[in-house]
């Protein structure tokens, strides 16, 4: 169903808006009262059709890139033939010039074939022109995107359509390892920003014709190229009815990067916790795929989208799947005590040292109590300026010149650590509890923003009442997480719910040979059909 | 909207379900090690000494120094808290370990209501110890030097604690255990005792055996030695050594190990005549034996053992002689065993159960067993 004309929808919202100048009601009229709208200064491409003569089509396409310098357009006469008259129109720099002078402008001139009357077009395109993809069109629309994204129109005197030809080339960045998601273990590849690029890395691991690729395209201005892949057989055809409507209803001039449609169609909107998974791996885009998930790429991103997601995918990293299960268990255990310790050290030390004094073992009191001794703030006060502080040295760690690296480290370290402690602006086991919430915030790189949130909100809570208030701020945020859901689907599964077979890639991550079966939302449940037991 | 109000009605709620702790900084305390109780010599007045922790002179140059304040006032309490007017801040019982009484409050005051403001206070730990000091002050006890601890009260709370494994010499009873004695039939209470004793030109305290009560006011002490055979007799014993002469006669010249002690309590009634049957089953490491005799044969082994039990049997009976002669305090537990077993009985016995402790039949048997020898041998 998602097979509907989306490019009509979008013309007719393009229409609309630029029609809302003069007339606000008239988004919902059709394309062709739009292009006949008396507005003159902003030409509209809509419904603009081709004429038969190639000075006016010339015309027409110079007219819409008025003032667009790097549009070349480029008349082509046959040397056996005068009366065969061409033109080809292209931006400079994301075409191939190589392609563009041996299969395309060469053919043209020293064709001998001849071409003319009615199949004058298709004559040119299948005996003249050498190149793999061509498209006819006569649309001013299509021919306006085409030649922003890369390819070349060749128009022909006496046709009233035109060519779009294939002829892009990008520059491009170099299949990376993404600097976010480092493994130690597994593929290294990284998606780079050109989204066919990206669609191959995934293709070419899943053979199957059931790997389905849907382009949409999104933001009224930038017309970016979005691509809704998925395994159908796997994918839970609800989830995917729901995502095709929230991308439908995306009405906004410019998507620049997946976040913009991750914050346009998640649900719960103003929670800090992800409900869309993003990843810049291929691996992980697959591995998601071959649950049922379904992958949201975009043009100029890297990073894709996938739905629906769960809230143990938070722990859970590609290099788990590839290295022994004994080790990447512990690191899920790791990673998920890592959560529980970044919010709660600070605040646990906040209820100890200033309510609960009776809780510490007495020679950890006196030593903590005797650097207490002279400082000036109080402890609470301390944390949330000491977390801040740490926040500031990590941000602008990310952002500086890598020269300037040192010069951070020692102002951090030194300056801050150091010689407060000395001078007596901050008590040193102060510096211990935020260097040990910042390195535990660190096994999970993917959760920023509920942590800083959730650790002040702790604090907060601490400094007020004590244990008694982490208890009920963390009840807040379990029942917070269990609210959460991802396209119909809870974040987290209660055990009323479990399934053995679901606990599997939690808490541990079980050998794949246990692995049988697919998480319960996707359609078909069967992982391995064997059974279990493997190698039996 | 409707969720905004009902958080913030919630965190309104945490203000008064949030109880009665408030915010208090480490730097606003004093944090109190230890205390002892005295009573001012011819006035009412109760005189409480405290040992704090001087926060002042840096913990990690100097290591842990205490500096000593006393206050006095009408009860204890107020004393406790009379000490604000010297020191700036208010002192914080939390991690008290130690309260010291001196022999002269032990002997002249319930026990009851020396316990009493320290059970009822909040903060107070009812596994902090009661120690009895013998000697005419209580705050004598910190006008010594401790030798292996962060604070003399520290040391003493620790040589409590781990006296039972090593020595058995003395008895840990917390606070809330002496409340459960008191209010229990049956038991007398028994508390450690300390005094204090050169140690190389300095002062230290030592464990000095228990001091027994009589209903609530003190009767008397047992040494260490026969505090070590009271422990073995209620099964409360966790090492010591038991030195025996391994000669038929002659003195001790073998110490045995206590690894492991096991004793059971039983009875037999004849009418209202009861008889106790006290069965220890000890078992021990031979430790040390200055007689050159065959480790590896079997009866030379089983003589010493018999030798054992002999002494240790002896030892229980005159310890036990020694409490119903001296003191008349049921401190081994005999009547509360009855009062279990056999509560009928208990009931026609409690009302003049002391004089019947005083002349009650005890007999022991005693088993030990050695298991471990350290075989000597020349190479």
């Amino acid at each position: 169903m998602f097979r509907l004309p989306f490019r009509k929808k979008q013309k007719m919202a393009d229409g609309g808006i630029k029609n809302a100048e003069t007339k606000p009601d008239s988004t919902m009229q059709s394309p062709d009262s739009a292009a006949q709208s008396p507005d003159s200064t902003t030409l509209s491409t809509d419904s603009v059709t081709l004429s038969g003569f190639l000075d006016e089509n010339i015309n027409a396409v110079a007219r819409l890139f008025t003032d667009v310098d790097i549009l070349r357009i480029r008349r082509i006469e046959n040397n056996h033939n005068k009366k065969q008259k061409y033109a080809i129109v292209y931006i400079d720099g994301v075409v191939d010039s190589a392609i563009m002078n041996d299969n395309l402008i060469k053919p043209l001139m020293v064709s001998t074939v001849q071409t003319s009357g009615k199949d004058l077009l298709d004559t040119v395109m299948n005996q003249i022109v050498q190149i793999n993809d061509i498209k006819k069109t006569n649309q001013m629309e299509d021919i306006v995107e085409a030649v922003a994204y890369g390819d070349t129109v060749l128009f022909v005197d006496g046709a009233q359509q035109a060519l779009i030809l294939n002829t892009k080339n990008f520059q491009t960045r170099p299949i990376a390892e993404p600097e976010n998601e480092k493994n130690l273990a597994g593929p290294r590849e990284g998606f780079s920003e050109i989204i066919l690029l990206n669609l191959s890395l995934i293709r070419r691991k899943i053979l199957s014709p059931d790997l389905k690729m849907k382009f949409l395209s999104l933001g009224r201005r930038t017309k970016t190229k979005v691509c809704v892949c998925y395994i159908d057989g796997l994918v839970n055809k609800q989830i995917l009815e729901e995502l095709m409507r929230r991308l439908n209803q995306i009405d906004i001039d410019a998507v620049l990067d997946t976040g913009y449609i991750n914050e346009l169609i998640k649900d719960a909107q103003t929670s800090p916790f992800r409900t869309i998974g993003d990843t810049e791996r291929p691996d992980v885009v697959i591995g998601n795929l071959m649950e049922g998930r379904i992958a949201v790429f975009l043009d100029g991103s890297p990073s894709v989208l996938t739905v629906p997601f769960l809230f143990i995918e938070n722990f859970q990293s590609s290099e788990d799947y590839y290295v022994s299960f004994f080790y990447s268990s512990f690191m899920r255990m790791l990673r998920i005590s890592g959560f529980f310790l970044t919010i709660t050290v600070p605040a646990m030390y906040i209820a100890v040292v200033a309510f609960h004094h009776e809780m510490m073992p007495i020679q950890l009191f006196i030593n903590i109590a005797s650097e207490r001794q002279g400082v000036p703030l109080p402890a609470a006060l301390e944390a949330i300026l000491m977390l801040i502080v740490f926040d500031v040295l990590r941000e602008s760690g990310i952002r500086m010149p890598t020269g300037v690296g040192q010069a951070l480290s020692i102002v951090g370290a030194l300056v801050i650590g150091q010689a407060a402690v000395e001078a007596k602006l901050v008590a040193a086991p102060m510096i211990i509890v935020v260097a040990f919430t910042g390195i535990t915030k660190m096994l999970l790189p993917k959760m920023p923003a509920p942590m800083i949130y959730l650790r002040l909100f702790l604090l907060i809570l601490a400094s007020s009442f004590g244990f008694f208030g982490v208890v009920l701020g963390l009840s807040c945020i379990a029942i917070h997480i269990i609210n959460l859901r991802s396209f119909g689907i809870p974040q987290v599964t209660l055990t009323a719910n479990l399934k053995y077979q679901e606990v599997k890639d939690t808490y541990i991550r079980a050998p794949w040979w246990t692995m049988i079966r697919r998480p319960r939302s996707s359609e078909d449940k069967v992982r391995q059909s064997k059974g279990e037991g493997g190698h039996a | 909207m409707r969720r905004l109000i009902a958080c913030v009605l919630m965190a309104a709620m945490l203000a008064p379900l949030g109880g009665c702790w408030n915010y208090r900084g480490l730097d606003e305390i004093m944090i109190v090690m230890g205390s002892a109780i005295d009573k001012e010599q011819g006035s009412e007045n109760y005189r409480i000494t405290y040992e704090i922790i001087d926060l002042n002179k840096p913990v990690k140059a100097q290591g842990i120094n205490t500096v000593i304040v006393s206050s006095e006032g009408k009860t204890k309490f107020e004393a406790a808290r009379n000490a604000k007017k010297k020191v700036s801040n208010k002192l914080y019982f939390g991690h008290t370990q130690v309260f010291v009484i001196s022999e002269e409050i032990a002997r002249n005051e319930e026990i009851g209501g020396i316990i009493d403001f320290l059970l009822r206070d909040a903060e107070t730990r009812e596994t902090a110890c009661l120690v009895v000091l013998r000697g005419k002050t209580a705050r004598e006890i910190f006008e010594t030097k401790s030798l292996s601890n962060i604070a003399v009260s520290n040391e003493i709370h620790d040589i409590i604690s781990n006296d039972q494994k090593i020595t058995s010499s003395t008895l840990r009873v917390p606070i809330y255990e002496i409340f459960n004695t008191l209010k229990s039939e049956g038991k007398a209470l028994v508390l450690p005792a300390f005094h204090r004793v050169d140690n190389n030109g300095e002062t230290v305290n030592e464990a000095n055996g228990i001091a027994v009560f009589k209903e609530e006011k003190l009767a008397g002490f047992l040494t260490p030695e026969e505090t070590k055979y009271f422990l073995i007799a209620t099964n409360k014993t966790k090492g010591g050594i038991l030195p025996i002469a391994s000669e038929k006669s002659g003195h001790a010249d073998a110490a045995l190990e206590i690894s492991k002690n096991k004793t059971k309590l039983s009875f037999t009634a004849r009418g209202d005549k009861v008889k106790v049957k006290i069965k220890t089953e000890t078992i021990v490491y031979l430790g040390e034996i200055l007689k050159d005799i065959n480790t590896t044969d079997l009866a030379k082994i089983a003589e010493l053992q018999d030798i054992a039990e002999k002494k240790l049997e002896a030892n229980i009976m005159s310890v036990i002689k020694k409490t119903q002669s001296e003191f008349g305090a049921d401190i081994f537990g005999f009547g509360r065993m009855i009062r279990k077993k056999d509560f009928k009985l208990w009931n026609r016995l409690k009302d003049n159960w002391d004089e019947q402790f005083r002349s009650l039949k005890v007999e022991v048997r005693s088993d030990v067993k050695i298991v471990n020898t350290a075989y000597l041998m020349k190479t």
